[in-house]
């Protein structure tokens, strides 16, 4: 672990930024969202559960993204209307969208950095998340209160592994492109 | 007789002198002013010539201003020409350095380019990514199969113990066997359960790497189109100034 080598400004501005990109972007019409940090995620996993990986690189860090959405009729619902088949790929394409969202935000501060596409993972990969060994970890649960009345649960994983220090501070909001982020094929 | 002779020529001689002093005079007259005029047409010469001599003079000094003066020039003209021949020099190895440069820019264009080529790797990791993921997740299923199996190995070892009890002291062997293989049947599920858990991690080890891998490649990919947009612009910098 080198945690060290990451400022508690950085730390605070990689939170930030996260926040600000799921509020951008997991929020689809306007809810209230509430985004509670978390110790350790400990809940049980079912197996409609979709996991979200993604990752961001540069030359002396990665920044690994894991959404975590539950396979409920309130989260199929919310995010795949249309029908419950496609709720695998929105929640591909709403996990691409998060993440491009921080890269684009990162960008600015760190200029040499690519994006992954993203990967589904079974709900039981989170429990060994430690065993990557990151150098900073956060977790939080993000509640969207939908229109039906039934809250939307997403749990959200942000890693860090670097080998490099990093200092950053993510300043005031940017206004994202709407451009960015989409799904982008390798 | 002689009286008049001599009257005659005393008054001769004094007419004779009377002429010649008339003569005399006339001629000291004429040169007089022909000296005069002698005089006359000497006096502008004179000056004229004067006015040459000074006008020569001022020449002079003009002609030898001009001689110091093309000294001068001449000096200067030996300096610029030594100048001129370094800047010639000069000139000459800037061309050759924006010629050298050119190539160099080339170069680094054609470097660029090859290296673009890398995307191919990334694609080959990509395939090979998927292709691992896919044995994953190939070996998740036979040991979902594996799993059930086991769940059935135990559900006959309890009827085979049930059986065994129901033949009393004669299926007493039999039911110590039936224990036995609910005791490996619990081994095997712990085992199973144990290697579902190893396959997740491998899931999450490959899938990071990977990703890592793949977005490290489009940040090399992004970095050398830069790269190669200020090489091009570099070349055509140097075309510029070698034209």
């Amino acid at each position: 672990m080198r945690g060290g080598m990451i400022s508690a400004a950085a730390r605070q501005s990689f939170e930030t930024v996260l926040q600000r990109a799921v509020r951008a972007r997991l929020v689809l019409s306007g809810e209230p969202c509430a985004i509670t940090r978390v110790d350790v995620r400990a809940d049980e996993v079912t197996p409609d559960d979709v996991v979200v990986a993604l990752t961001i690189s540069s030359m002396g860090f990665r920044y690994m993204l894991f959404l975590r959405f539950r396979g409920d009729a309130a989260s199929v619902r919310y995010f795949a209307p249309g029908a419950a088949g496609d709720f695998r790929d929105a929640v591909l394409e709403l996990g691409n969208l998060c993440c491009g969202a921080i890269n684009q935000e990162l960008v600015g501060h760190f200029p040499d950095l690519g994006m992954s596409t993203p990967y589904v993972l079974d709900g039981h990969c989170l429990h060994h998340v430690d065993s990557l060994k990151p150098d900073y970890r956060a977790d939080f649960d993000v509640t969207l209160d939908a229109a039906s009345g039934e809250a939307v649960l997403v749990g959200v994983t942000m890693c860090l592994f670097t080998r490099v220090p990093i200092d950053f501070h993510a300043g005031h909001e940017v206004e994202m492109a709407t451009s960015d982020g989409e799904l982008e094929l390798f | 007789m002689s009286e008049y002779l001599i009257g005659a020529l005393l008054g001769a001689g004094i007419v004779a002198m009377l002429a010649w002093f008339a003569w005399r005079r006339e001629v000291q007259r004429t040169a007089a002013r022909m000296q005069a005029m002698q005089d006359d047409a000497l006096t502008p010469l004179q000056q004229a010539n004067a006015e040459l001599r000074a006008e020569l003079d001022g020449c002079q000094q003009d002609m030898a201003a001009l001689q110091v003066e093309l000294q001068g020039l001449e000096a200067v003209l030996t300096e610029q020409s030594a100048v001129l021949a370094s800047r010639d020099a000069e000139l000459s190895g800037s061309r050759q350095q924006q010629a050298d440069a050119l190539q160099q820019a080339r170069r680094i264009a054609e470097e660029t380019a090859r290296l673009r080529g890398l995307a191919h790797t990334f694609e080959r990791w990509h395939e090979q990514m998927i292709s691992l993921m896919a044995r994953n997740q190939a070996m998740h299923e036979q040991n979902m199969e594996l799993a059930s199996i086991v769940r059935h190995v135990v559900i006959v070892s309890l009827n085979a113990s049930i059986e065994a009890a129901r033949a009393g002291a004669a299926g007493r062997g039999f039911g110590v066997v039936a224990s036995e293989v609910r005791a490996l049947a619990a081994r095997s599920e712990a085992l199973s359960k144990s290697y579902g858990d190893s396959l997740h991690l491998s899931d999450l080890t490959t899938t990071a790497t990977f990703q890592d891998i793949q977005a490290g490649g489009k940040m090399v990919t992004a970095s050398l189109a830069s790269v190669a947009i200020l090489a091009e612009r570099f070349e055509e910098a140097c075309q510029c100034a070698a034209a």
